[in-house]
C-alpha cells in the first residue's frame, strides 16, 4: 500500500509536470527567461561571450563564468557571438537552459602567428605562412612531430613508406632547393634555433607555423633556404585554472599490405624446390604490434606572476616485426615567472628524452618475401645428409642461395639496437624597458648522444658465421649552444603603426664520434657488450675510429614591420651572418627580405568578405654545406703505407682548399591571396612562388694536378621550382547539435635542374638498381635543363616464344637485346605531379569525427621487387612475386623495363576518429572525459601493385645484404625507386582516453 | 658592415664572459690533419712518401680490362641473367669498349699516381733536394704509372709539375710519351737501390730494369717501331744481378703468406683489414664456395676461365693448380693450397659434396646435354665447358679462379701480395725479345724450358712463336697481363668465347673515360671511339 502510494504521488508529479510544461508554454507566450554557459569546444568559460535576441537588440554580456540570463520569446533564436569565435544561431524552443559551445572562426583574423624573433597578427603577414594548431594536428597514432603535420600544410611533404617506428619521415619544403646541402627544413622549437625534434613529445606541442616562402624565411639567413617549421611548446599561460591532463590510448598495429608473392602450391607449380614444409614467412616474422602510450600534464599559474606546465611522457611503440621499436620516456617543464609590474618575463625550459630501439632488420621483412615457401624454419635434416652439422647455422634452415636468407633467423640470431638521450634547455628574458620598447636574452643548450650497437651472431649466415660473430657500437655526442639578444620597438598610431626589430645571435655546435667494431667471438651470450672478448682485433679484423668536429655561426639581424591603417603592410629583414662552413673569401653573406600586402576588403566595399588580402614578397636565403670543414685542406690516410716491412698510414691531401666556398642561394618570389567570406565560414590561401637556388653546392671532378685530390666542393649550378598551393578552410555546416568543418590543401610544384656543371655535357643516369643482375642499370635522369626525377626505360613489348622479354629498340623493332643507353625513353617522373590533403571534422552533440584523406598524384615508382623477383625462373633459389603482371611463362630471371615502372597515384585515408564526450556535471573531480578509437592507414585507394605507393623522395641506393636496411637521406636526386628492403606497410588501430582534473 | 660586425662580437664576448664562451666563428680542427702540423719527421715523411704507392692498390683493378676482355677469362650471362648488368660484362667481352664502362677505375689508378708523384717529388726536391735518392724512386714510380696508362690508353698528356701544372694538359703522340719513360728510367736507374731486403713492395734498381724492359718489349706495338736488343739487355741487368730465382714450387708466389718469395720483384703488399683491394674471390668463385671456405656471403660466380685457354694446359702441368674445376665439397673435406699444387681437396668423400640449387633444372629439362652435365643433381660440378640455354650459361660452366690462396673463413678481399713483376716474367720477356731477331736463339729456348721445367712440363726442342705466346699466357695468367701479350702476339683480334666481331685496331687501345673528358676539354677521345 505504501509503496503504491508512493508510486501514484510520483506519477501525479511526473502527470503534473507534463501539463505544466504544456499549460506553461501557452501561459507565458510572451518571455521568458533563460540561462546558460557559454564555453569553448575544450570546455573553458567564454567571458564576455555577447547574447543578442535574433531581430532585436536585447543583449547582454557573459560573467567571468560565461554564465548568462536573458529575457526572450519562447519560439525566438538567440546569437552568440564573441571575437575570434563563429557567431551561433540557436532557436530557443520553448527552452529555459541552453548552454552553447562556441566553434573557434578558422578563419581567425585576430590569430597571431609566429614568424622568427617574434609574432605577428594574421592579418597583417606579408608572406606565406601556415599555422596548424594544437586541434588540426593529425590524430590517431603519431609518434613522431613531423607527422602531426602530413598532408595538412600546402606544400609541405611529409613521406615514410611503410610502417617501420624507427624509421624517420622524411620532410620536404615545396620540392628540393638543393644539391648538396640539408634538405629537410630548420626546426626552431620556442626560439631554439635548429632543435632536435627528438627533445619534443607530439603531445606537448600547442602549434607549428611553417614559413615557407624565402620573404618569411630570410630572417634565418644560412639556415633558410629549405623552409622553417617553428615549433611552439605548450605551456602554461597566465590566468589559466590548475589543472591536471591525462591522455593515452592503446594501439594494436598489423600489416596492411604487401606485394602478392606465391604460395606454396604456386611455388611448387612453377618449378620451386620442395623442402616439405609450409611456411607463412610473414607470419612467422611479424606479429600484430600492441603500443602503450600516456601523456601526463599538470599545469597553473599564482597570483604572484608566475605560471607553469609540466609533462611526462611515455611511449612504448612496438613495430610488426617481432621484438622491434621503441621505448621513450620524455619530461618537459616550461615555467614563466613575471616580475616589476608584468615588465619583465623569465621563462625557463627544459625538456628531456631517454628512448631505447630496437631497430631490428628490415631486411627479415624482404626475406620474408622470398624465402622458399617450403622451408621450414629450422633444420629438419640430419648431419648425415647435410654434410655437415645440424646446427651450423644455429639450427635455422638456411637454403645458402645468394641473397637469400631465413628471415626468422636473421632476426633472431642478431641484433641492431640505439639508445638516444636528447636535452634541451632554454632560459629567456624579455624586459620592457619603455612603453614598446623590448629588451630580450636568451641562451639555449641542447645536447644529443646516441648509442648504436649491432650483432651478427658466429653462427648466424647473414653476416656473422664467415667472420666468427661480428659486433660494433658507435657513440655520438652532440652539443649546441645558442644565445641571442634582440631589441623591438613597437610604435605608432591608428593610422600608420610599425614594429623594429634588432638582434645578434651566436651559435656554437660540437660534434664527436666515436666507433669500434670486433670479430671473432667464442660466445654469442655477450653481444655487443663486451667488445674486446672478439678476436677479430688479433687478425686485423676489427675497426676504430673517432672524430671531433665543431661548427660556429654568428649573425646580426633587423626587421622592419609597416602597417598603414591595417589595409596596407610593408616589411623588410636583413640578417647578415658568418658560417665556420665557409671558406676565408666568403665567410659573410646578406640575407633579406622586403614583402608587402594590401587588404582589399578595406578599400573596396565588398559585402560578405571579412579578408581578401593581396601579397607579394621576394627573400633571399642561404644553405650551409653539410661537411664542416669542406674548405680546408685537408690530409688524411689514403690507405697503407709499406715501410721496411710495416705498414703504416699513408698520409696524402684528401680535399682542394677552397677559400671562395659559400653558401647556396636561393632567391624566391611569392604572391599570395588571403580570404575569408561569408562571416569567415569559408576561408583560405592561394600562393604561387618561384624559386631559383644558384651556386649549388656540387662536388665535382677537377684535375689533378694541378689539384691536389681528384674532386671539390664547390658552389656551381642552380636548380629551379615553380609552384602553386591552396589551402580551403569551410564551415559547412555550424548549429547547436551539428557542426561540419572542412579543409583541404592543394599544392604542385615542378623543379627543374637549370646547371649542373661547367661542360655542355649530357644526362647522367643514376639510381641503380643493383646486383644480382641488374647492376649498372640506371634508371634515373638527371640532365640540365630538364625535370628532376625522371624514370627511364626501354619500352616492354611483350615476351617471344622462349618466354624472353622484348623490348622496342631505337627504331620500333622488338628485340630481347635490352640496352638501356640505346633505347630507353622517360616514362615517368618519381616526384607527384600533385599532393592533396582533406580533412573532415564532424561534430554532433558530445560526439565528434575527424577524417583525414591524403593522397598523391602523377609518380610513379619502379616496382623493382618485380624487376627482380616476377619470374616463376627464379623459383630455383627463392619464392617469386604473383602480382596481376604474372607471366608463367617468363623465362627471364631478373628484367627491367617499362613494364616496371607504375603509376602510383594514391588515395588514403591516413586516419579516421570517433570519440565521445562525456560530459562530467560541475563539481566532480574529474572534468570532460573523452573516449575515442582511431585507425590509420585504413585504405588505400591505387593501381600500384607493389607494398606501398608513397613518394619515395630520395634513394637510399642498392642496398644488399650487407646493410642495416634503413634510409637515412640517400641521394636526393632520384625519387622513384621502390626498394627491395622497403618496409612494409601497417595499420593501427588504436583506443584511447583524454580526461581533465 | 665590419664595425656592426665587430660591435656584435664585442657584445657577444662581453656576455659570453658569464659563460666562458668565445665568439669567433672561425671553428677549430680537431680530428683532421692539416699540412701544417704534418711532414715534421722522418716516419711521417716515409707515411707522405707511401702515398705514391697507395694507388696500386687499385692494381687488382686492372683485371677487367686485361684479363676479361682477352682470350683467358670471360664473364657470360649466367643462368638468372646474372652478370648481365645491364650489358656491362658482355660489351667488355665482346669488345664493344666504351668511355663509361670499366676505364675509369684504370685511369684514375695511374693519373693518381702520377699525380701523387708529382706531388711529393716537388716536395721532397724543396726538402730534400732533386739529386736525393727518394726522387728517382718516384720518378722510376712515375715511369711505372705513365707505362700503365700509355700502354692501355695510347693517347696520354704528359705532365710533371703539380703546383704550377697545367689543368687541361693535352695529350701527347705515343712516341713523345714513350720517348719521356724512357728518358725518367735511364736518368733514375743508376740511383735507385740495389737492396732488395729494404725495398719489398716499394721501386729499386731490377724493378726499375723491368719496367724498362716491359717498355722495350712492348715498343713496337706502342710506337711502332721495335727494340728488342734494347728489351733483352734490360731484362738481362735483372738476371744478371743474381737477385732473383724461380721458386720450385710455381704456387710460392701466390699464397697468402708470399713476402718470402724469391722470385717476385715487384708487388702490391695487399693485406687484407689493413691495405684491401684484391677482391677476386666473391668476383670469381662459385656461389657454392661459401659453403667450401666458410664464407659468410656467398660468392658472386661471375669469372671464369675460356674453355680453350683451360685446354691449352699439358694434363701434366702444375699450374692446372690455378684452376677450381670438378667436384666441390664442403670445408670438411679440407680445402688447402700448397706452393706445388695450388688449391687442392685434402679428403674429398661422396658424403661431403656442396649442394647447391642456383640452377633451374627445370627449366633445361629438355636438353640433354645439360642433363648429362647436371646428373649430378645439386652437387656442384664445375665443368670446363660452356653450355648455353636462351643467351645464358650455368654458373657451374667455366673453371674458377684458384691461382691465389683463400684462406678459410674470409670473404672479399685476400691478402696475397700481388705480383706485378716476377723473375719468370722477366726470362720469358728475355726468351721473347731474344726470339724476336733470332727465331734459333738457344738462350730463348733455354730461358723458356726453365719455366715448362718448374711447371712440370716436357721441355721444348726449338721456339715458335706461339710456343712462347701460349707458355707467357699460361705463367702470368690472371696477373693483369693477358691483354698486353695478347695484343703483342696479333691475337687480340681472333675468335674466341662469346667474341666474333669489333675486330678494328682502334680497339687494341682504351677509350679515354668519359670523367676525364668532362673535366679536361683539350682531351681529344682516342679515335674510333
Amino acid at each position: 500500500m505504501k509503496n503504491l502510494t508512493k508510486f501514484s504521488f510520483l506519477h501525479i508529479q511526473t502527470v503534473m509536470a507534463v501539463l505544466m510544461f504544456f499549460c506553461g508554454s501557452y501561459a507565458f507566450s510572451q518571455e521568458s527567461i533563460i540561462s546558460g554557459t557559454v564555453s569553448d569546444d575544450s570546455g573553458l568559460p567564454v567571458a564576455g561571450a555577447s547574447v543578442v535576441v535574433k531581430g532585436t537588440t536585447t543583449g547582454v554580456a557573459t560573467d567571468f563564468d560565461g554564465n548568462y540570463s536573458i529575457a526572450a520569446a519562447p519560439s525566438g533564436t538567440l546569437v552568440f557571438s564573441y571575437i575570434g569565435f563563429l557567431t551561433k544561431e540557436v532557436a530557443i524552443e520553448n527552452r529555459t537552459a541552453i548552454n552553447v559551445v562556441l566553434e573557434e572562426d578558422i578563419a581567425k583574423l585576430d590569430e597571431v602567428v609566429v614568424v622568427g624573433y617574434g609574432t605577428q597578427k594574421k592579418e597583417e603577414i606579408t608572406s606565406s605562412i601556415t599555422r596548424v594548431d594544437v586541434e588540426d594536428f593529425n590524430k590517431g597514432f603519431v609518434n613522431d612531430p613531423q607527422q602531426l603535420l602530413q598532408g595538412k600544410v600546402a606544400g609541405l611533404s611529409v613521406a615514410k613508406a611503410g610502417g617501420n617506428p624507427n624509421q624517420p619521415f622524411s620532410v620536404r619544403l615545396r620540392g628540393l632547393s638543393t644539391l648538396g646541402a640539408n634538405s629537410e627544413p630548420l626546426v626552431i622549437i620556442d626560439g631554439v634555433i635548429g632543435g632536435e625534434l627528438n627533445t619534443i613529445d607530439p603531445n606537448d606541442i600547442a602549434s607549428i607555423d611553417v614559413l615557407k616562402d624565402a620573404s618569411a624565411g630570410a630572417i634565418y639567413g644560412t639556415r633558410g633556404s629549405t623552409g622553417v617549421i617553428i615549433v611552439t611548446t605548450k605551456s602554461g599561460s597566465g590566468g589559466a585554472k590548475p589543472g591536471f591532463e591525462y591522455s593515452g590510448y592503446t594501439a594494436v598495429e598489423s600489416i596492411s599490405n604487401h606485394i602478392s608473392i606465391a604460395n606454396r602450391d604456386q611455388y611448387l607449380a612453377n618449378g620451386g624446390t620442395d623442402y616439405g614444409a609450409d611456411t607463412d614467412w610473414l607470419k612467422e616474422v611479424s606479429a600484430n604490434a600492441v603500443s602503450t602510450v600516456h601523456n601526463l600534464a599538470f599545469t597553473g599559474s599564482s597570483d604572484n606572476g608566475l605560471s607553469y606546465r609540466a609533462s611526462a611522457n611515455y611511449r612504448d611503440i612496438k613495430g610488426v616485426v617481432g621484438g622491434t621499436g621503441f621505448e621513450q620516456f620524455n619530461a618537459r617543464l616550461n615555467v614563466t615567472q613575471r616580475l616589476l609590474d608584468n615588465k619583465l618575463k623569465l621563462t625557463g625550459i627544459a625538456s628531456v628524452t631517454n628512448k631505447k630501439a630496437n631497430i631490428g632488420f628490415a631486411q627479415a621483412l624482404r626475406y620474408a618475401l622470398t624465402f622458399n615457401p617450403t622451408a621450414p624454419v629450422f633444420e629438419n635434416r640430419g648431419s648425415e645428409q647435410l654434410g655437415r652439422s645440424q646446427d651450423l647455422y644455429g639450427g635455422y634452415f638456411e637454403t645458402q642461395v645468394q641473397d637469400v636468407f631465413n628471415p626468422v633467423a636473421l632476426n633472431a640470431q642478431n641484433s641492431n639496437l640505439e639508445r638516444t638521450k636528447d636535452l634541451l634547455a632554454n632560459f629567456s628574458a624579455e624586459w620592457e624597458v619603455l612603453e614598446g620598447l623590448k629588451l630580450a636574452a636568451n641562451y639555449s643548450t641542447q645536447v644529443s648522444s646516441g648509442l648504436r650497437g649491432s650483432f651478427f651472431a658466429n653462427n648466424a649466415l647473414f653476416n656473422g658465421i664467415g667472420v666468427d660473430g661480428r659486433a660494433s657500437r658507435s657513440t655520438n655526442d652532440d652539443t649546441s649552444n645558442l644565445f641571442e639578444f634582440t631589441t623591438t620597438y613597437n610604435g605608432g598610431s591608428d593610422d600608420f603603426s610599425y614594429n623594429l626589430l634588432a638582434g645578434y645571435s651566436f651559435q656554437s655546435f660540437d660534434f664527436q664520434g666515436f666507433s669500434a667494431s670486433n670479430t671473432n667471438f667464442i660466445t654469442n651470450g655477450v653481444g655487443f657488450d663486451n667488445l674486446g672478448l672478439g678476436l677479430g682485433i688479433d687478425n686485423k679484423e676489427a675497426n676504430m675510429s673517432s672524430f671531433h668536429e665543431e661548427a660556429k655561426l654568428s649573425a646580426y639581424f633587423g626587421r622592419i614591420n609597416l602597417n598603414f591603417k591595417n589595409t596596407a603592410f610593408l616589411s623588410t629583414s636583413l640578417r647578415r651572418e658568418a658560417s665556420s662552413r665557409f671558406g676565408a673569401n666568403n665567410r659573410w653573406g646578406n640575407f633579406w627580405a622586403v614583402s608587402g600586402g594590401v587588404n582589399l576588403d578595406k578599400i573596396f566595399d565588398m559585402p560578405s568578405v571579412e579578408q581578401l588580402k593581396f601579397r607579394a614578397g621576394y627573400g633571399v636565403t642561404g644553405n650551409e654545406p653539410a661537411a664542416r670543414l669542406a674548405f680546408l685542406e685537408r690530409l688524411g690516410r689514403v690507405g697503407s703505407g709499406y715501410v721496411n716491412g710495416d705498414f703504416v698510414p699513408a698520409i696524402a691531401p684528401v680535399s682542394n682548399p677552397n677559400p671562395d666556398l659559400k653558401w647556396e642561394e636561393k632567391g624566391e618570389f611569392n604572391v599570395g591571396l588571403d580570404f575569408a567570406f561569408f562571416n569567415g565560414k569559408l576561408s583560405g590561401a592561394l600562393d604561387y612562388f618561384i624559386r631559383n637556388t644558384t651556386d649549388l653546392l656540387n662536388v665535382v671532378p677537377v684535375p689533378s694536378p694541378p689539384n691536389l685530390f681528384g674532386s671539390s666542393l664547390v658552389n656551381l649550378g642552380e636548380m629551379e621550382t615553380k609552384g602553386f598551393e591552396a589551402q580551403l578552410n569551410y564551415n559547412v555546416v555550424n548549429t547547436d547539435n551539428f557542426n561540419w568543418d572542412f579543409s583541404g590543401n592543394f599544392s604542385t610544384f615542378k623543379t627543374v635542374l637549370v646547371k649542373l656543371n661547367n661542360t655542355d655535357d649530357a644526362a647522367q643516369f643514376r639510381g641503380n638498381l643493383g646486383a644480382p643482375g641488374l647492376n649498372n642499370t640506371l634508371v634515373v635522369r638527371v640532365a640540365e635543363g630538364e625535370e628532376i626525377g625522371q624514370i627511364r626505360a626501354s619500352i616492354f613489348a611483350g615476351y617471344d616464344e622462349e618466354g624472353r622479354t622484348e623490348v622496342l629498340n631505337a627504331d620500333g623493332e622488338p628485340t630481347t637485346e635490352r640496352d638501356l643507353d640505346r633505347d630507353a625513353v622517360i616514362v615517368g617522373n618519381g616526384l607527384p605531379d600533385w599532393t592533396l590533403g582533406i580533412t573532415n571534422s564532424f561534430k554532433y552533440k558530445d560526439f565528434d569525427m575527424n577524417f583525414f584523406l591524403r593522397g598523391a598524384f602523377g609518380h610513379s615508382l619502379v616496382n623493382i621487387q618485380r624487376a627482380y623477383w616476377e619470374h616463376p625462373q627464379v623459383a630455383g633459389r627463392q619464392n617469386f612475386v604473383m602480382t596481376k603482371f604474372f607471366n608463367p611463362d617468363d623465362a627471364e630471371q631478373d628484367a627491367y623495363h617499362s613494364g616496371y615502372v607504375e603509376k602510383a597515384d594514391f588515395l588514403r585515408l591516413d586516419n579516421a576518429t570517433i570519440g565521445y564526450t562525456l560530459k562530467v556535471p560541475e563539481g566532480n573531480v574529474i572534468r570532460d572525459v573523452r573516449f575515442y578509437i582511431s585507425g590509420n592507414n585504413l585504405f588505400t585507394i591505387t593501381k600500384y601493385s607493389g607494398s606501398d605507393p608513397e613518394v619515395r623522395y630520395s634513394d637510399p641506393g642498392p642496398i644488399t645484404e650487407g646493410n642495416s636496411g634503413i634510409a637515412y637521406g640517400g641521394d636526393i636526386l632520384v625519387p622513384g625507386i621502390d626498394r627491395r628492403v622497403t618496409y612494409l606497410p601497417t595499420r593501427t588501430i588504436l583506443l584511447g582516453v583524454n580526461f581533465k582534473l | 658592415m665590419k664595425k656592426i660586425e665587430k660591435i656584435g662580437i664585442t657584445i657577444c664576448t662581453l656576455l659570453g664572459l658569464f659563460i666562458n664562451q668565445s665568439c669567433d666563428v672561425e671553428a677549430e680542427v680537431y680530428s683532421e690533419i692539416t699540412p701544417d702540423e704534418f711532414f715534421k719527421n722522418d716516419l711521417q715523411i716515409a707515411s707522405a712518401a707511401s702515398a705514391a704507392y697507395t694507388p696500386l692498390y687499385g692494381y687488382w683493378g686492372l683485371h677487367d680490362l686485361s684479363e676479361l676482355a682477352s682470350d683467358q677469362s670471360t664473364v657470360p650471362v649466367r643462368s638468372n641473367n646474372g652478370w648481365d648488368d645491364g650489358g656491362l660484362w658482355p660489351r667488355l667481352v665482346e669488345h664493344d669498349f666504351n668511355q663509361n664502362e670499366h676505364v675509369g677505375g684504370p685511369w684514375n689508378m695511374a693519373s693518381g699516381g702520377i699525380s701523387a708523384c708529382n706531388r711529393l717529388i716537388e716536395i721532397f726536391t724543396e726538402s730534400v733536394g732533386a739529386d736525393a735518392p727518394v726522387i728517382y724512386e718516384l720518378r722510376t714510380l712515375r715511369s711505372f704509372y705513365f707505362y700503365v696508362l700509355l700502354s692501355y690508353f695510347g693517347n696520354i698528356p704528359i705532365e710533371t709539375s703539380f703546383a704550377e701544372a697545367d689543368s687541361a694538359p693535352s695529350q701527347v703522340p705515343p712516341q713523345e710519351a714513350f720517348d719521356f719513360i724512357e728518358s725518367e728510367l735511364l736518368a733514375s736507374l743508376e740511383n735507385l737501390s740495389e737492396d732488395k731486403s729494404s725495398t719489398y713492395a716499394k721501386v729499386n734498381k731490377w724493378v726499375g730494369y723491368t719496367i724498362l724492359t716491359q717498355l722495350y718489349l712492348n715498343a713496337e706495338r706502342i710506337t711502332g717501331t721495335p727494340k728488342w736488343q734494347e728489351a733483352a739487355d734490360a731484362a738481362n741487368v735483372v738476371v744478371n744481378s743474381g737477385a732473383y730465382n724461380l721458386e720450385s714450387g710455381y704456387f710460392a708466389n701466390f699464397k697468402e703468406k708470399n713476402e718470402g718469395s724469391n722470385e717476385n720483384i715487384f708487388v702490391v703488399p695487399y693485406e687484407r683489414n689493413i691495405a684491401g683491394g684484391f677482391g677476386v674471390r666473391m668476383s670469381a668463385l662459385h656461389q657454392s664456395a661459401n659453403q667450401t671456405f666458410g664464407y659468410s656471403q656467398t660468392p658472386w660466380g661471375g669469372f671464369s676461365i675460356q674453355e680453350d685457354f683451360y685446354r691449352a694446359f699439358d694434363e701434366d702441368d702444375k699450374r692446372r693448380g690455378m684452376f677450381i674445376i670438378g667436384q666441390q665439397y664442403t670445408v670438411a673435406a679440407g680445402p688447402s693450397y700448397s706452393d706445388e699444387l695450388g688449391f687442392y681437396y685434402a679428403n674429398p668423400s661422396d658424403d661431403l659434396k656442396v649442394s647447391n640449387c642456383v640452377e633451374d633444372w627445370d627449366n633445361y629439362a629438355t636438353d640433354p646435354a645439360l642433363q648429362a652435365q647436371l646428373e649430378e643433381g645439386c652437387n656442384v660440378l664445375i665443368t670446363p665447358d660452356y653450355q648455353e640455354v636462351g643467351g645464358r650459361y650455368l654458373y657451374r660452366n667455366g673453371a674458377r679462379y684458384g691461382k691465389y690462396e683463400y684462406p678459410i673463413g674470409e670473404d672479399f678481399d685476400i691478402s696475397t701480395d700481388f705480383p706485378i713483376y716476377r723473375y719468370a716474367m722477366v726470362l720469358l720477356m728475355r726468351a721473347e725479345a731474344l726470339w724476336r731477331f733470332d727465331n734459333g736463339s738457344a738462350e730463348a729456348l733455354m730461358l723458356v724450358n726453365m719455366v715448362r721445367n718448374r711447371a712440370g712440363v716436357e721441355p721444348l726442342t726449338a721456339l715458335t712463336e706461339d710456343d712462347i705466346y701460349w707458355e707467357t699466357k699460361k705463367e702470368l695468367a690472371m696477373e693483369n697481363h693477358a691483354r698486353e701479350i695478347t695484343v703483342r702476339f696479333g691475337h687480340w683480334e681472333d675468335d674466341w668465347f662469346l667474341r666474333d666481331g669489333n675486330k678494328e685496331e682502334f680497339r687494341r687501345i682504351y677509350p679515354i673515360p668519359q670523367g676525364q673528358l668532362q673535366s679536361n676539354p683539350n682531351l681529344k677521345q682516342n679515335p674510333g671511339y
